[in-house]
């Protein structure tokens, strides 16, 4: 396990690489909207932020300023960073530096921008018998312009690193060499991620950077266009493409078999894009549909190591809602995705001629190519819809009803001295979901706060193949629950959520699983508040939180064996039951004295107790005994937060718990100026 | 328009109602199948308080039990070769009303092993056949059943069958039509 420590700028351009946005079914993808252009932040200040937190044997510092001076004529900008990461468990330590910052000279002829930039960080890593240290450092000149009033940006310069992994963590005298790389660094940035073109409805940005070292080099950039268009009828097309691409190899002071390692990673190629087009329709009847298609290819490729690797995707999505104008509320849509994983590895011939195959991609010849048992096509639909009618009082009800269904097939064998070999053991699956969910609020709002919900869903675990088919499952899960608050004084309100559960799980195939009868849990949890206003500036809060839990099995019949029955009357009397391993009752309260000093500062003092009855079933002398995790939990807490005129914001929280068999501190401060 | 909207608004109902497209995929069936002791092998010890492990036959009889039938003299079956026979004869019929019966000969334990004799009634019932067809058997056995401590449970590991002839539990035994 490897811990990846990217300097700050490559790891902003690798993280830059476009990805699917996930959203539900029956909502517009937030990628095909017009992007808003977020205001703009004061161009003269200087923030500084300080974050000092300790839980358990965990230290972390942070620490920042960060100070912008424009003028007409001339910016800067300077980055001062500094984290610490401290675990006293495993005696390791982590620090961060990071100096970077720019100035810039404006009003050059041809509305120009140009000066210098610099990002010089130090990472230094300590473990138990040794240190590492990583200094590196890029500079060089920046140019801005805006031919066309569209925002170019290039930059480039020198770049250097300095390492030593094998320092000795108790002496200084035990550094070793140094080691050094050098090289140049170039990039470019063209256009704004919010603001079109001139005279077009498409808003293009492509950002680019490369890096040659002597150990390593690499050459990274993202680029995406989003075109819309309004028809004459009201109704608009969205068209979307985006892509991003890494090659080269990176080195960084990471970890490797737990001490600090210089990793020079193997030369990679990975590609991700994606194109969508997008049409949504204005509102009719009411009505507003829409309809979306997606295409993503994602690509990964270790030429010289582990082979490669490629994911494709093909959606459609319908989308269906009502308009506001509509008597009841209705969102629904339906995805239909066809998706595909092909991986090989073979890249290299052997001595003998054959193929070098790495053991994590087994591969395999399939339809002329070398190719992986564990390549899957996949197919996934999904259907959302949610219809909700709430009065202006507050009244109402919703229902959701979420279904999907996941299949997946690994199509891949081949034949070996006759034998044809596949995926052991075949893992071609079907995954169906299906959730309800009823709500209700059944009071006015000016009562008080109600509502009541039920809550079902049934899921499906299918493997296809009589090797797997033993382990089909169906769950089942039951929930019902409710809220409800008021006012039952002048200064008191009281407020209780609840909810109830039962999970249940059926075996498709009783006969495999004899003596081995399925899970069966349920739980309940009661939340009380009460919230006595004692004065303008002083407030107690009460919690109450019972949880039931139990865990066990479901007891029938068909899962029985020979074991079960000493007497043919025995076996005909039998009846179903759950039989409880595990239960857990969970007592909590928490007494709360909140304070407002002049809507400046808040002050937060009490004390929580929990008491968890935790217990497993005793075959041996038919009870159920205490376990390791029952026992009691203090914790006194208090904090502190003041802010004063948005400018100076501070925090301060400390708390102690005394837990069941240890004792830790929760210690959080921090302090956020901006001038 | 309100056409264009219907027709919209029927779409996504239409593509999944007539698809069938959430319905599960049909599934083989599993291959590592836990007998049901169709041969009600369990019941030998009831009343006896005493238990037979669970019913695969692997569990039921003992590694290196014996199996002697009563028109073979001095001939005996492995283990493997009656489990065979027994889950062909499972694949051929279904086993009707079986019961094990204690004989009038009463049991006994002598250190670790337990002496039964059972007298037992099986039909099998041919479904393959139109009309199905059956057969009955029944007959006395002697087991001897081994404690196995780790299990608190019992293993066959001797069965003599006194059947005049070939009983549905001889691995040589042929359905007759």
């Amino acid at each position: 396990m490897r811990r990846i420590l990217i300097p700050a700028v490559a790891a902003a351009f690798v993280s830059g690489a476009p990805a699917p946005a996930f959203c539900q079914v029956n909502q517009w993808p937030p990628a095909l909207g017009i992007p808003v252009a977020p205001p703009a932040p004061d161009s003269n200040r200087t923030v500084y932020g300080s974050d000092q937190s300790l839980y358990i044997r965990t230290f972390k510092v942070r620490d920042s300023v960060n100070i912008q001076e424009n003028t007409p004529s001339c910016g800067v900008n300077q980055n001062v960073d500094y984290a610490l990461s401290n675990d006293s468990w495993f005696n390791t330590t982590d620090q961060f530096f990071d100096l970077s910052g720019d100035v810039v000279r404006k009003e050059l002829p041809l509305g120009m921008s140009a000066g210098l930039e610099w990002t010089p960080v130090l990472i230094l890593n300590k473990r138990t018998s040794s240190q590492g240290i990583l200094g590196s450092v890029e500079a060089g000149p920046l140019l801005t312009f805006a031919p066309f009033s569209i925002p170019m940006m290039i930059h480039g310069g020198a770049t250097a690193r300095g390492w030593n992994d094998d320092i000795g963590a108790l002496s200084a005298n035990q550094y070793g060499a140094l080691s050094r790389d050098k090289g140049f660094y170039a990039g470019a940035e063209l256009g704004s991620p919010v603001h079109p073109v001139p005279f077009l409805p498409l808003i293009v940005t492509v950002k680019g950077y490369g890096r040659s070292m002597e150990t390593s080099k690499l050459v990274s950039g993202t680029a995406s266009a989003l075109l819309y268009l309004g028809m004459p009828a009201g109704d608009s097309l969205f068209v979307l493409y985006a892509d991003s691409l890494t090659e080269g190899r990176d080195a960084f002071l990471g970890e490797d078999q737990g001490k600090p390692s210089f990793i020079d990673d193997p030369e990679k190629t990975e590609r991700s894009y994606q194109v969508s087009a997008g049409f949504r329709a204005k509102p009719r009847l009411f009505l507003v549909p829409g309809a979306v298609y997606s295409y993503t290819e994602h690509t990964l490729s270790y030429p010289g190591a582990w082979g490669n690797k490629k994911n494709t995707d093909n959606a459609v999505n319908l989308l269906l809602r009502t308009d506001t104008l509509f008597f009841v509320s209705y969102q629904g849509g339906i995805k239909v995705e066809w998706e595909r994983e092909d991986m090989n590895s073979a890249s290299s011939v052997g001595a003998a001629g054959g193929a070098i195959l790495s053991p994590q991609l087994q591969t395999t010849d399939f339809a002329g190519n070398l190719a992986s048992l564990n390549d899957y096509v996949g197919y996934r639909v999904a259907m959302l819809n949610s219809i909700s009618k709430y009065l202006q009082n507050g009244m109402g009800a919703e229902y959701t009803w979420d279904i999907s269904r996941y299949s997946k097939d690994y199509p891949v064998s081949y034949v070996v001295n006759g034998d044809t070999v596949r995926q052991d053991p075949p893992l071609d699956n079907d995954i169906i979901v299906n959730r309800q969910r009823f709500t209700l609020v059944p009071i006015p709002s000016s009562w008080g706060k109600g509502s009541l919900f039920v809550e079902y869903s049934k899921n499906i675990t299918n493997y296809i193949k009589a090797e797997m088919s033993g382990n089909n499952t169906v769950d089942w899960l039951y929930r019902v629950g409710g809220t409800a608050g008021f006012t039952v004084a002048q200064r008191c309100t009281v407020s209780e959520a609840m909810t109830a559960d039962t999970k249940e799980t059926d075996y498709a195939f009783p006969e495999t699983k004899r003596g081995s009868p399925p899970p069966y849990s349920r739980k309940w949890s009661s939340l009380l508040l009460l919230n006595m206003v004692a004065n303008r500036w002083l407030t107690l809060r009460t919690e109450w939180n019972e949880t039931y839990s139990d865990f066990g099995t479901w007891n029938a019949k068909e899962y029985m064996d020979s074991t079960a029955f000493k007497t043919p009357q025995e076996a005909a009397d039998y009846k179903d039951y759950y039989a409880i391993t595990d239960r857990t009752w969970d007592h909590g309260i928490k007494l709360t004295v909140v304070s407002n000093i002049l809507n400046t500062c808040l002050v937060n003092a009490g004390c929580s107790y929990e008491y968890i009855d935790a217990r497993e079933f005793n075959v041996v002398d038919q009870t159920y005994a205490l376990t390791y995790s029952a026992g009691t939990r203090v914790t006194p807490f208090a904090s502190l937060s003041y802010e004063l005129n948005r400018q100076l914001v501070f925090y301060a929280n400390f708390a102690r718990t005394f837990d069941i068999r240890d004792k830790y501190w929760d210690i959080h401060v921090s302090l956020k100026g901006t001038f | 328009m309100m056409r264009l909207s219907g027709y919209l608004l029927a779409l996504p109902l239409v593509a999944v109602m007539s698809c069938s497209v959430f319905d599960p995929r049909p599934v083989e069936y599993p291959l590592n199948v836990v007998t049901v002791d169709p041969f009600n092998f369990a019941s030998i010890l009831w009343n006896t308080g005493k238990q037979i492990t669970k019913v695969e036959y692997n569990d039921i009889f003992y590694d290196t039990a014996t199996f002697v039938f009563a028109d073979i003299n001095g001939n005996v079956f492995s283990r493997q070769s009656l489990i065979d026979h027994l889950q062909s004869m499972c694949q051929l019929f279904s086993m009707q009303n079986v019961s094990w019966e204690p004989d009038s000969l009463q049991d006994f334990t002598i250190a670790d092993t337990f002496f039964a004799d059972r007298a037992y009634y099986v039909v099998a019932l041919d479904t393959f056949l139109i009309p199905p067809k059956s057969d009955t058997f029944s007959s006395t056995s002697s087991f001897k059943l081994l404690f196995n401590a780790n299990k608190n449970t019992w293993n066959i590991f001797y069965w003599k069958d006194k059947y005049p002839g070939e009983s549905i539990f001889h691995p040589l035994f042929e359905p007759s039509y």
